[in-house]
């Protein structure tokens, strides 16, 4: 019996041999699509009778009744934010493109992304009846991506957001904010290293608070728009 | 006190091991490959045939195809299909002697292609970069180059594992799976022999 994760790649074998075909007459022998075409009909058919072969990566008891990792009894709890997220990107993306500006592709990596986390909590969620097992070998997958590209998004909005203020403010102005928000990041981390008890809900509270509010002043001033800068000019040397 | 506890996997049904999934892992590396010689392959052909299209040569002028020297190269990594399985087989038989006649030998084949491969390349002369179809040529042997030194490193530390005495007809998983990604390598040369030189040097 062909099983069903073997039949969506036969299913895909068979479309793009059709589609090949079809490109191929209805292009007159163009020769770079059909040869990717053949390409994909070679490796859907080669995961295709993997997927056969393993019948699934399904566990067969010494009976031999075949328990099939996609009929999880318990459904997990987890929540799934992810159609919310989904929401935000097609609206960024949608903005995006009434703009015609770069909105449009950061709406589509944002869709990207809600794609490919739904689709792996979805998988981990039917691998085991343990929500707790099924939990950590979501994590143990998407944390190492998951970690790097928030930690790098936080710092790129972060340190784009101060940059916006600093060019709006005078110049003055600008050295002083500059010193007194490094100054109240010093004072804050000595508070957290002089008490370590306090609270990861006070501290969460204010680290978002703060961000949020450093992304608000970073959206307004790039609105107001950048101070005057005087270029400095270059005299010429001469030999 | 004591405590009589039956553990947990006494009184569970016990399930087998979840099937191959090195096997799995392999096949997925060679989709993938597949889909990249296609991406290759594609580009080739269509600035081949764009180049036909205009009427502009497509082979750098005055280049003459070793052609028997191309031909005995590949045959030779197509020959090492055979040995590779037959290593999959003498595995399944827990026939260790013919394991290693037959890792040795489809090592052996796999040198004496790029042996070949390296001659071939010394007697076309090609420089890259000077034209598409230098370009192309070395930007596809390279890649299945690459492959096929791949499939030597399984192979190699398929063998110091077999010589350190691991594999077994009931635990032949890694020998199989390097035996199928030696298959694809083998494959994959083939298809660039017959798209680079065959239908290139092919008596007219």
């Amino acid at each position: 019996m062909i099983t069903t994760g073997a039949k969506f790649w036969f299913g895909l074998t068979f479309f793009t041999l059709v589609a090949t075909v079809v490109y191929f007459m209805g292009s007159g022998g163009e020769e770079f699509g059909s040869v990717v075409l053949v390409a994909a009909v070679i490796a859907s058919f080669i995961v295709g009778t993997t997927c056969a072969g393993m019948r699934d990566g399904n566990l067969q008891t010494p009976g031999g009744r075949t328990l099939a990792l996609g009929t999880s009894p318990r459904r997990s709890a987890a929540p799934a934010p992810w159609p919310a997220f989904g929401a935000v990107g097609a609206a960024v993306a949608l903005v995006g493109l009434a703009g015609g500006n770069a909105l449009l592709y950061v709406g589509i990596g944002i869709m990207g992304v809600v794609l490919v986390e739904w689709m792996v909590q979805g998988w981990a969620e039917r691998s085991t009846t343990d929500s707790t097992q099924n939990q950590e070998l979501r994590n143990r997958i998407m944390q190492p991506f998951e970690f790097p590209v928030l930690a790098a998004t936080i710092i790129a909005v972060v340190v784009l957001s101060f940059s916006r203020v600093l060019l709006a403010l005078s110049k003055t102005g600008s050295t002083v904010i500059a010193m007194v928000l490094a100054t109240v990041i010093l004072a804050v981390a000595f508070v957290v290293a002089a008490r370590p008890r306090i609270s990861s809900t006070l501290l969460s509270a204010f680290l978002v608070l703060s961000t949020l509010g450093l992304i608000v002043g970073g959206i307004a001033s790039a609105v107001v728009g950048e101070r005057e800068i005087v270029k400095h000019e270059v005299e010429a040397t001469h030999p | 006190m004591s405590m009589t506890m039956a553990s947990p996997t006494s009184s569970a049904p016990a399930l087998s091991r979840r099937p191959g999934i090195t096997m799995v892992a392999t096949m997925w590396i060679i989709a993938a490959g597949v889909m990249g010689f296609g991406g290759l392959l594609a580009s080739y052909f269509g600035q081949r045939g764009a180049a036909q299209a205009a009427g502009q040569p497509w082979l750098p002028d005055g280049l003459a195809l070793p052609n028997v020297a191309l031909a005995v190269t590949y045959l030779t990594l197509v020959m090492s299909a055979v040995t590779a399985q037959w290593a999959v087989t003498a595995i399944k038989q827990n026939d260790r002697q013919n394991l290693y006649w037959a890792l040795g030998t489809t090592l052996f084949l796999a040198f004496a292609f790029i042996n070949g491969l390296s001659f071939c390349w010394r007697e076309l002369g090609l420089v890259a970069g000077s034209s598409p179809y230098t370009t192309a040529v070395y930007a596809i042997t390279v890649t299945h180059l690459l492959v096929v030194i791949a499939a030597i490193a399984a192979f190699m530390v398929m063998g110091f594992r077999s010589l350190a005495g691991q594999f077994s007809s009931v635990n032949s998983e890694f020998v199989a799976s390097a035996a199928a990604f030696w298959h694809f390598a083998a494959a994959a040369g083939f298809v660039v022999y017959f798209s680079l030189w065959f239908l290139e040097g092919a008596p007219k």
